[in-house]
């Protein structure tokens, strides 16, 4: 994908982006390869059994990382009937055909925000980050905060 | 004095913004947000506001301390996505941006990568988001920092993650501009001084009692902050913990 900007940033070469001239005006463009991911992992505020999603409000990157990944699991808030996108096709920021299974897990973005419903858990995120760096706590971590062990 | 220290910087944000002009700030923005806001009120009416939740020209009821949050959206008539934002930079049409950086250089280049090699680094940073993309393509960039330190203002970035457009800097003890040499002290802040500004840069700047102070808050200055901030989110980056 041709890109404008980058030129001056060391990014250029330590991410490897090749340069072309732009066939049209022979300017210097940047090229960024594509991203395939295999999978790409989305939680959303509703989606239905087809994998039909709908997000509230900011989409941010996660209708781009479904489009680019080879296959999509998508988590919800809740799980509701086909209906809900039939009656207005425009909620829906990915078709289901993208999707490869669909699980219903509320609170499935903690712990970071879901527009609307939850926000980021500060208090969570700074005890993760005292416990990252040191291996046996993060074990400990792990096991007490995530899997609630 | 933290309070001091970020109206005058949030005041000192809002007075570059013009009437009419498209403006754009991203995540962790909480003095760009209040500033834009502030400038609406007083010089700037017709500010097109656009932010990284993608509203255009948000009355939010209350202001969040993580810009990402969907307060932001309230009230906007219509989304305009962060790829809108960058497609709209490509084409010239974005006015000013604002943006910051751990580290901060003469040339006003930003590092918001990596202290030592990028691919094996002391400190790995938190990364430019499109910091890159936009400093070649808005027309000015307008860079904030809540530190005014030798660690944070070098003369050469360990690592360039950004250069371009960059206008201003403002940090709490003064306001910077880029001249032909690079940037230079335009004003100090009144609770400051030449001697802590030479001090506390780590690239030499020209300044003196000759070097203008920057004008404290105004009474409307002020009054539209309270009116615009009452829970004082403009704080939340001065915090230390």
């Amino acid at each position: 994908m041709p890109l404008r900007g980058l030129l001056n940033s060391s990014l250029l070469e330590a991410g490897g982006f090749r340069q072309v001239a732009d066939p049209y005006t022979g300017a210097l463009v940047v090229t960024i390869p594509a991203i395939r991911p295999d999978w790409a992992v989305v939680h959303v505020h509703e989606c239905d059994a087809e994998g039909n999603s709908w997000i509230d409000g900011s989409r941010y990157d996660d209708v781009l990382l479904a489009m680019a990944a080879g296959r999509v699991l998508v988590t919800c808030e809740k799980i509701v009937g086909r209906d809900r996108f039939v009656e207005a096709p425009q909620r829906a920021a990915f078709p289901g055909f993208m999707v490869e299974a669909v699980a219903e897990a509320p609170g499935g973005a903690r712990p970071t925000s879901c527009g609307g419903l939850y926000a980021y858990d500060r208090a969570f995120l700074t005890a993760y980050l005292a416990a990252a760096g040191d291996d046996a706590q993060y074990r400990r971590f792990l096991i007490t905060q995530v899997c609630n062990l | 004095m933290s309070l001091t220290v970020a109206n005058q910087m949030t005041v000192s944000l809002a007075r570059l913004l013009k009437n009419g002009e498209t403006v754009f700030h991203g995540v962790a923005s909480p003095l760009p947000m209040v500033a834009v806001l502030v400038a609406k009120r007083l010089q700037a009416p017709d500010l097109i506001y656009l932010n990284i939740t993608g509203s255009v020209n948000p009355q939010p009821e209350r202001l969040p301390e993580s810009t990402v949050d969907p307060a932001l959206l309230k009230g906007t008539a219509a989304l305009f996505e962060l790829k809108d934002v960058f497609d709209l930079a490509a084409r010239g049409g974005l006015n000013t941006v604002f943006l910051s950086g751990l580290e901060i250089d003469r040339s006003g280049c930003i590092n918001m990568s990596a202290i030592g090699p990028y691919d094996k680094p002391k400190v790995r940073l938190p990364g430019g988001a499109g910091s890159a993309f936009l400093m070649e393509t808005a027309s000015r960039v307008i860079i904030w920092r809540t530190k005014h330190d030798r660690r944070t203002f070098v003369e050469k970035v360990a690592f360039t993650t950004a250069c371009g457009t960059v206008d201003r800097v403002v940090t709490p003890l003064a306001v910077l501009r880029r001249g032909p040499d690079g940037l230079e002290v335009e004003s100090i802040h009144s609770y400051s001084n030449p001697d802590e500004v030479r001090r506390e840069t780590g690239f030499p700047v020209k300044v003196s009692g000759e070097t203008a102070v920057t004008p404290p808050p105004t009474a409307e200055e002020l009054a539209a902050l309270a009116a615009v901030d009452p829970e004082k989110v403009r704080l939340f980056e001065f915090r230390t913990s």
